[in-house]
């Protein structure tokens, strides 16, 4: 089965040099504690993902380092999922900067296709991305991380094990601890790794072990899984002035919220979670996921939740943007009642209404009577009165 | 013979049941009560006790 990997590689340091001006051909380090990702200027002096920011300073003492800024890298990769979906209806994400596609059953010629992807993408997203075909997903993979961006490699097939074979082993996915061991064995390349026998080398290494093995001999059947494009109603509002208080960031989400759920788009569906986002002045983006307890289709229900999480996560930094997602829509839920239940209706009507008092009052004034000595002589002793959770 | 209860005084038309438990007397506090079941006068049963260490009167509510 041909698979194509694109390949964006840095790419949460294009999404920033896209977003801001002033450092568009500065050195850049993105990371709090420890190094998320940074650019190829600062690679080239010795900085590595994972490393703790202050150690990449002293490498790289002229980059500019900036706050991971997560959701929106996220935001703009999906775009360029949705973008990849024009030329195949099988895009798997393999993490942010790497998407596969099926060319199962698409009579298309390889090396035009590849040309369209590399210059469509950064003629309409702007992101200059390597592109390796081959028949699986580890190998287009590998092939289009050797390459440069705006470059592709087109693998004939059965020819994988021998493109593998004068590779690095640190392509291959292991843990570091095999890392270090395959070190300490003397095998450096992944065609060292298929030249030993199989029995041998999974006894050392276990299943992990086996896996490799395969991909270094060019056997690799894993499917791509596609992903799942969920279908979502979303509003923005861009705040005249940055909002400053929390109460006015909640006027905001609020209109937003119940313009969401006034939208044509949500064709009368429930929603089961709510995502709130806010551009953050000078910079950054803060996200909160506000989950449902069960579907909802009344904006009141929903504006109660989504008030009671942001007052407990308010955002750090005055807003700039605001927008709110609803996410999980479906039809109308229903409960599945049990056959022999007593309880039913009433006690599900119970259970919401602790649980919202409990959110909006910090504790639920509702109590139940437990027996703790139910033999006791002393009445009182017998039984207590203790506030109830529908959760325990 | 009356009650009061909430500061309304009610007859009290039959005892009908009396008992007494004596609990916990390893305790600074022991437990030492006087019970009464009692028909009211409006046709209500109350139960009341004399706590005997201290002497007062109290109704129990289970």
């Amino acid at each position: 089965m041909l698979v194509a990997c694109v390949h964006i590689p840095r790419f949460a340091v294009e999404v920033e040099r896209q977003r801001r001006n002033d450092v568009a051909t500065r050195l850049i380090l993105i990371g709090d504690a420890a190094v998320f990702d940074c650019s190829l200027g600062a690679e080239a002096s010795g900085v590595r993902q994972g490393m703790r920011v202050s150690e990449a300073i002293g490498l790289c003492h002229r980059a500019v380092v900036l706050p991971p800024d997560l959701p929106h890298y996220q935001r703009r990769f999906d775009e360029v999922l949705d973008f990849l979906e024009n030329f195949s209806p099988v895009v798997e994400s393999g993490g942010l900067g790497t998407a596969y596609l099926s060319l199962h059953g698409l009579s298309v010629k390889l090396e035009p296709l590849t040309d369209e992807v590399i210059a469509s993408l950064h003629r309409w997203l702007g992101f200059m991305a390597a592109v390796g075909i081959a028949g699986g997903k580890f190998t287009a993979g590998v092939a289009a991380q050797t390459m440069r961006p705006g470059l592709a490699k087109i693998m004939p097939p059965g020819q994988e094990a021998s493109f593998l074979a004068s590779l690095p082993v640190d392509y291959l996915p292991m843990s570091d601890s095999m890392r270090w061991r395959l070190g300490l064995l003397g095998l450096q390349t992944i065609g060292d790794i298929a030249r030993l026998p199989l029995g041998a080398f999974q006894s050392q290494f276990g299943p992990k072990g086996r896996r490799c093995w395969e991909l270094a001999s060019g056997i690799d059947n894993e499917p791509l899984v596609p992903r799942v494009k969920e279908e979502t109603v979303i509003r923005r509002l861009q705040l005249a002035a940055r909002a400053v208080t929390l109460e006015a960031v909640l006027v905001g989400v609020e209109r937003l919220v119940y313009a969401a759920y006034a939208s044509p788009d949500r064709r009368g569906r429930w929603a089961r979670k709510a995502v709130v986002r806010a551009a953050l002045d000078s910079g950054g983006t803060w996200e909160l996921a506000v989950p449902f307890r069960e579907a909802l289709a009344d904006p009141r229900d929903a504006w109660f939740a989504v008030k009671s999480a942001i007052a407990r996560h308010p955002p750090e930094r005055p807003v700039e943007e605001l927008e709110v997602e609803l996410v999980g829509l479906s039809a109308e839920s229903g409960k599945q009642a049990g056959m022999l239940e007593g309880k039913g209706k009433l006690w599900r009507q119970v259970e919401e209404a602790a649980r919202q008092l409990r959110a909006q009052e910090g504790r639920a004034p509702i109590g139940k009577v437990v027996e703790v000595e139910p033999w006791s002589r002393i009445p009182e002793r017998r039984a207590v009165f203790i506030e109830f959770d529908p959760s325990a | 013979m009356a009650v009061y209860l909430s500061g309304h005084r009610y007859a009290v038309e039959a005892v009908l049941e009396t008992w007494r438990i004596d609990d916990e007397w390893w305790r600074e506090w022991a437990v030492s009560r006087l019970y009464f079941s009692l028909l009211l006068e409006d046709g209500r049963t109350i139960t009341v006790y004399q706590d005997l260490v201290s002497g007062r009167w109290w109704q129990q509510s289970y």
